[in-house]
């Protein structure tokens, strides 16, 4: 419940609804700190507005009155240049190096790496092929017979130089040069012969009855100018062997596998067809018994072929009806300019004797 | 009163707008016309490139960063990592015979070619050796014995490594147990001839490391020999048969595939990367 006002609040109330704007403040006497705040923000306010409206972004521009902000930038840092590792020379992409070598045998052996360069991803780099290996110093130049390769060494190859006995003493190098491109063609039907870097055929013995051993050499040409020799074959139910060189005079290098095919060879009790053959023993396995899996060989200008039986026992009932040799040959030949590897930091590691 | 403050914070306003105008002109152009250099702040060296770490140590064809060095009761624990280079985009995959019928195809980039083998710990006074077990572990450790700070270490060296090199000569072995060399580290052995209808030898490689025998086979030269084979025991002997009744003398002997050769290194690993 309120209160009835009193005589004297009545009179204010009232002097305060009929009061003109006019009117002198009735507060006007009172002290009042209300200005200092207020100023403040007026002298805030106006410096950001001031500070705004003539900052960069509203510079007039340069074109129009010859005037030109200032302007720092900061270009990113370039790229790494990428590299190979110290010693390592080769191609744009793959360097290599003689990190070691070796006596054995009246040869002296280098160890050489390749690796690819920092900014390339190694698994979608390929090998740098070389075709041509020679070293050179004290006055004398030595060119390698091969260099061995393993599948389970990717990267590392063994140079082998015969009759070397120790690395130069003076200013010893080794001048690479790149091998010709291994473009494999399978059916190549028409295909130049010069277009391709692989060879096959087959040869049949004439009049060839187990054992078999051949009576003179076996010249096959091959393409490209290479003649191959086929110095000896030897066959008989369960082994082979045979010799080969190359008769030409080009810089060419191959890589020969042979197979002697016993063609009308089966298992007379048997309805699958398992023909017999005798195939590169190096190239069967792993197995239980032979832990390595079939390694590439090097590119040479001779070597041998030993051959060992695949498929099924020759028996009185399963004679061959003809005995035909089966080659394959790829080569390399050495292109471009040669490229210099020191041999001064080459680790000797001695004489394995 | 109130008429009196708005007109006053009405002047500071004009006032302070002004001055935050001339002042940012001011320090947008030192005067006006006056053409301004466009200034560019180029880095013009390269940083220097690493193939995986900046704390990197290049070992022949790999780059090997210590990672971790650690003290666990009387051994200093070293832990390495090894980024090889060798390109293998077109290597072959290699099969892999585990016994028991169980056959893998290993990539070329898995093989593994370097082995981080002999390291030497090194503190004030002293030089601690110590070796990692097989290629494919990264992990050294140095017996430092008891009461033994893992602040002494100065520093760790590696002292050597090998690299798997390919393998494929021919020697000859004398009928009179006769021994010749493979490779570095690797010799041969004749251990049996057994003349009958055919000749059966027995070779037996010697090394070292006898993870080297998984890398290697062993087969005769010439004509009469059929494939050789290892002994199921896993032991590095080989059984040749030649298709003679008599041995040849002496015996021409082939070794193929790949073999782990020394090749001595001497060189600071950092151990900045994570070693400490």
């Amino acid at each position: 419940m309120s209160t009835p006002a009193t005589p004297e609040q009545d009179a204010a109330f009232w002097e305060e609804i009929m009061r003109s704007p006019l009117d002198p403040d009735p507060d006007e006497n009172r002290p009042s700190y209300l200005w200092l705040p207020a100023i403040i923000a007026a002298a805030v306010v106006g410096l950001l507005l001031g500070l705004a409206l003539g900052g960069p972004n509203q510079a007039t521009p340069a074109a129009s009155d010859g005037e030109e902000s200032t302007t720092t930038t900061s270009d990113p840092p370039p790229p790494p240049d990428p590299i190979l590792p110290p010693g390592y020379a080769g191609s744009d992409e793959v360097g290599l190096r003689p990190l070691a070598s070796y006596t054995d045998g009246g040869s002296l052996y280098l160890i050489v790496s390749s690796a690819t360069r920092s900014d390339l991803d190694r698994t979608e780099i390929g090998e740098l092929h070389i075709a041509d290996w020679t070293m050179a110093g004290d006055g004398v130049e030595n060119v390698a017979s091969r260099a061995i390769q393993s599948n389970l060494a990717p990267g590392v190859r063994l140079v082998e130089f015969p009759g070397v006995a120790a690395l130069p003493l003076s200013d010893p190098e080794l001048l690479v040069r790149e091998a010709t491109e291994m473009t494999v063609r399978t059916s190549c039907n028409g295909c130049a012969a010069t277009s391709v870097d692989r060879a096959e055929g087959e040869v049949v013995l004439e009049d060839a009855v187990l054992p078999y051993s051949s009576l003179e050499p076996l010249v096959i040409e091959v393409g490209s100018g290479i003649q191959l020799s086929i110095d000896e074959v030897i066959a008989t139910d369960e082994w082979g062997f045979a010799t080969w060189h190359l008769v030409d005079d080009t810089e060419a290098r191959t890589r020969v596998s042979l197979v002697i095919a016993f063609e009308g060879t089966d298992d007379p009790a048997s309805e699958e067809v398992d023909p017999t053959l005798l195939v590169p023993a190096r190239l069967m396995g792993p197995t239980p018994q032979n832990a390595i899996a079939g390694e590439p060989g090097a590119f040479t200008r001779n070597g041998s072929e030993q051959l060992d039986r695949v498929g099924e026992i020759l028996s009185d009932e399963n004679r061959p009806e003809q005995i035909v040799l089966r080659w394959v040959v790829e080569w390399q030949r050495p292109v471009g300019d040669p490229v210099l590897l020191s041999l001064e930091d080459t680790a000797d590691l001695g004489s394995t004797e | 009163m109130t008429r009196g403050i708005v007109a006053t914070a009405l002047v500071v306003f004009l006032l302070a707008g002004f001055g935050g105008w001339f002042l940012s002109r001011s320090s947008a152009t030192d005067s006006v016309g006056q053409t301004t250099t466009t200034m560019t702040v180029t880095t013009t060296e390269p940083p220097v490139a690493y193939f995986n770490s900046p704390y990197e140590t290049l070992i022949g064809p790999a780059a090997v960063v210590a990672t971790d060095l650690r003290l666990d009761g009387d051994e200093i624990i070293l832990e390495f990592t090894v980024d090889e280079l060798q390109p293998v985009g077109d290597a072959a995959s290699v099969t892999r015979f585990f016994g028991f019928g169980l056959v893998e195809e290993v990539p070329a980039e898995e093989l593994g070619i370097v082995y981080l083998d002999a390291w030497t710990l090194e503190t004030a006074g002293d030089a601690i050796p110590g070796s990692v077990a097989t290629p494919a572990a990264r992990t050294v450790r140095f017996d430092v014995g008891e009461n033994f700070s893992e602040d002494a270490v100065t520093g760790v060296r590696l002292e050597s490594y090998g690299l798997l090199v390919p393998v494929d000569t021919e020697f000859t072995l004398d009928l009179d147990s006769d021994t010749a060399t493979v490779a570095p580290g690797i010799n041969a052995r004749l251990l049996a001839v057994t003349e009958q209808a055919r000749t059966i030898i027995q070779v037996e490689l010697i090394s070292e490391r006898e993870f080297n025998y998984d890398n290697l086979a062993v087969a005769g030269v010439g004509p009469g020999w059929k494939s050789a084979v290892r002994e199921a025991e896993g032991r590095p002997r080989w059984n040749l048969t030649y298709d003679f009744s008599e041995a040849p003398s002496p015996i021409p002997i082939r070794v193929y595939g790949a073999a782990w050769t020394t090749i001595e290194s001497g060189v600071e690993i950092p151990l900045e990367g994570g070693g400490r």
